[in-house]
């Protein structure tokens, strides 16, 4: 299975990942945000031997019984 | 400890309040009296409250007395001074959840859980201090809540103002919320009960959420059985929560003397000696030998390890974070205190394949739980990996995100959040001169009953739980 996450990880990459979700990470911090985000994405490598295409995830999506916003 | 105030009225358990109000040999004006005193004594120091609500709780103590005269009593929350944790909907009162952003936030609504401790005729006394938005971090606006049992240690969080509340005798109980540990950690540095129930067990309707799969409320009390009547009141199903259960509430009160005769327990290695301090080793140890004298018996489990479920748990939490604040990081990020920011903007750059891949870790991570508790009635483990932890370098008071020691403070909580069992944390001893330390129990799902009966069992065998705060004697 292919790694998802890059390496390594470069202030312009971060920033252009924060841009994707429509967040500004400005040069001088997205310079210092590499040491917070080198940790975090060890943290998600961890979880590729999860990766097993057989495995549903978690997450659930039923229609039986669907609470509509407006009952919420 | 204490021996000054331990007979005071705002340090007696919950039920024996209740016992009392009930035989009407004591007032709820009377109570809620003392423990409003005990607020305005106290809560300079220790900085628990974000709102103190002293005229309406002594405007709810005047009807809860006039009902229990009129022989109209509705149960043991009757007339009882509590809190909640300031990110619980409160309707016309202020619910800033710690943070900059809803400093002047007013709800027009109750929470299922406020909503349902007021039907039950508890007296709100404040909505206590708490972790910016739950999140790991104090925002400065509202500052640290120091740990009652030495002021230059910390509280941890989220739900520090509730745990130091209830420590401290400033009400009987608390509702906190639960993500990663934040009932359970903060419970167990200040040396109180903790539940986080199964994930579906209380509503989350109303709770300012952090993470909408792995969020838990559950009661802070000073003692188990306490805990048990706080939960019998706020749990049960709830239409305005698409992830409520639909499993009957037991009567977790009336099954609490069960004992741990004939229970086994599962223990393994890396839920209770990896990474654990030597001072906090050691009273676990003393317990599990107490809980042996008792009738329950030990025996080896294999279960998936918290160096998967932590980073699981923290892929999942971190994007649902992110998109609850998405708006507000995008508009006004500098209102964030600079940890929470940054965990929001880790929440930004974790890839969907990331997310998915701990929802895939989720399922295989609760099918190996399942497994490895099959044979085995409750786990035991180390509630935090240290006893409360200096201010001065807390990650809860620091300003950088750091993962690292995130994933630390949480290997035996967050598990439980990712799984969504059912976990409490109660005190079984002190270590380095006077802190608190912290055991966890942890059922299988829906279980809350046994585990509540185990770890009552357990308190009723120790003393643990009768300490008060030598802090506060000033």
């Amino acid at each position: 299975m292919s790694e998802p996450l890059p390496e390594p990880l470069t202030a312009e990459l971060l920033r252009a990942m924060a841009a994707s979700a429509g967040v500004e990470l400005p040069p001088d911090r997205a310079a210092a945000f590499v040491a917070q985000a080198e940790p975090h994405f060890a943290l998600l490598r961890a979880l590729a031997p999860a990766a097993n295409p057989t495995t549903e995830p978690a997450a659930t999506f039923r229609l039986d019984d669907w609470p509509s916003d407006s009952d919420v | 400890m204490s021996e000054r105030r331990r007979h005071d009225l705002c340090d007696l358990p919950l039920l024996e309040v209740a016992r009392r109000i009930r035989a009407r040999e004591i007032s709820p004006v009377e109570v809620t009296e003392r423990v409003l005193e005990r607020i305005a004594a106290l809560d300079g120091m220790l900085n628990a409250f974000i709102t103190i609500l002293a005229e309406q709780a002594r405007h709810g103590a005047r009807q809860a007395e006039r009902d229990v005269l009129a022989g109209d009593y509705r149960g043991p929350l009757h007339g009882i001074p509590l809190s909640v944790k300031d990110l619980f909907a409160t309707k016309g009162i202020l619910t800033t959840a710690g943070s900059r952003i809803l400093a002047r936030n007013v709800p027009d609504f109750d929470a299922t859980v406020v909503e349902r401790l007021r039907a039950a005729g508890a007296i709100i006394v404040g909505k206590t201090n708490m972790l910016e938005f739950a999140y790991a971090a104090v925002h400065p606006d509202y500052g640290p809540t120091p740990n009652p049992w030495d002021l230059t240690r910390s509280s941890s969080g989220s739900s520090s103002g509730s745990a130091v509340a209830v420590a401290a005798g400033m009400g009987y109980g608390s509702i906190g919320s639960d993500t990663g540990g934040s009932i359970r950690l903060p419970a167990a540095y200040c040396g109180i009960a903790g539940l986080k129930p199964t994930y579906g067990r209380v509503s989350r309707h109303g709770g300012i959420p952090v993470s909408w799969s792995a969020d838990h409320f559950g009661p802070m009390t000073r003692t188990v059985a306490d805990s048990a009547a706080l939960l019998g009141v706020i749990a049960g199903e709830d239409p305005r929560d698409p992830t409520s259960g639909r499993v009957p509430v037991a009567d977790y009160l009336a099954g609490i003397d069960s004992g741990v005769a004939g229970l086994r327990i599962g223990i393994t290695d890396s839920y209770l000696r990896q990474h654990v301090d030597p001072a906090v080793q050691a009273p676990i140890d003393a317990a599990i030998a107490t809980l042996e004298r008792l009738g329950a018996t030990f025996h080896e489990v294999n279960l998936p390890p918290p160096a998967e479920a932590v980073p699981a748990l923290l892929a999942l939490l971190m994007p649902e974070a992110t998109a609850y604040h998405l708006t507000w990081l995008r508009e006004q990020p500098e209102s964030y205190s600079p940890a929470v920011r940054e965990r929001l903007e880790l929440g930004a750059i974790t890839p969907a394949v990331s997310y998915l891949q701990a929802q895939q870790a989720r399922r295989q991570i609760v099918d190996g739980f399942l497994a490895g508790m099959a044979d085995v009635d409750l786990l035991l483990t180390p509630t935090a990996p240290t006893a409360a932890t200096p201010l001065e370098g807390d990650l809860v008071t620091g300003d950088e995100a750091d993962p690292e020691l995130l994933a630390a403070l949480i290997n035996f909580t967050g598990p439980f959040d990712l799984t969504g069992f059912p976990a409490i944390s109660i005190p079984c001893g002190f270590a380095n001169g006077g802190l608190p330390v912290g055991l966890q129990l942890v059922a299988r799902p829906w279980q809350e009953g046994p585990l509540l009966a185990a770890a009552h069992s357990y308190e009723q065998a120790t003393a643990w739980h009768r300490r008060l705060p030598a802090a506060l004697d000033m």
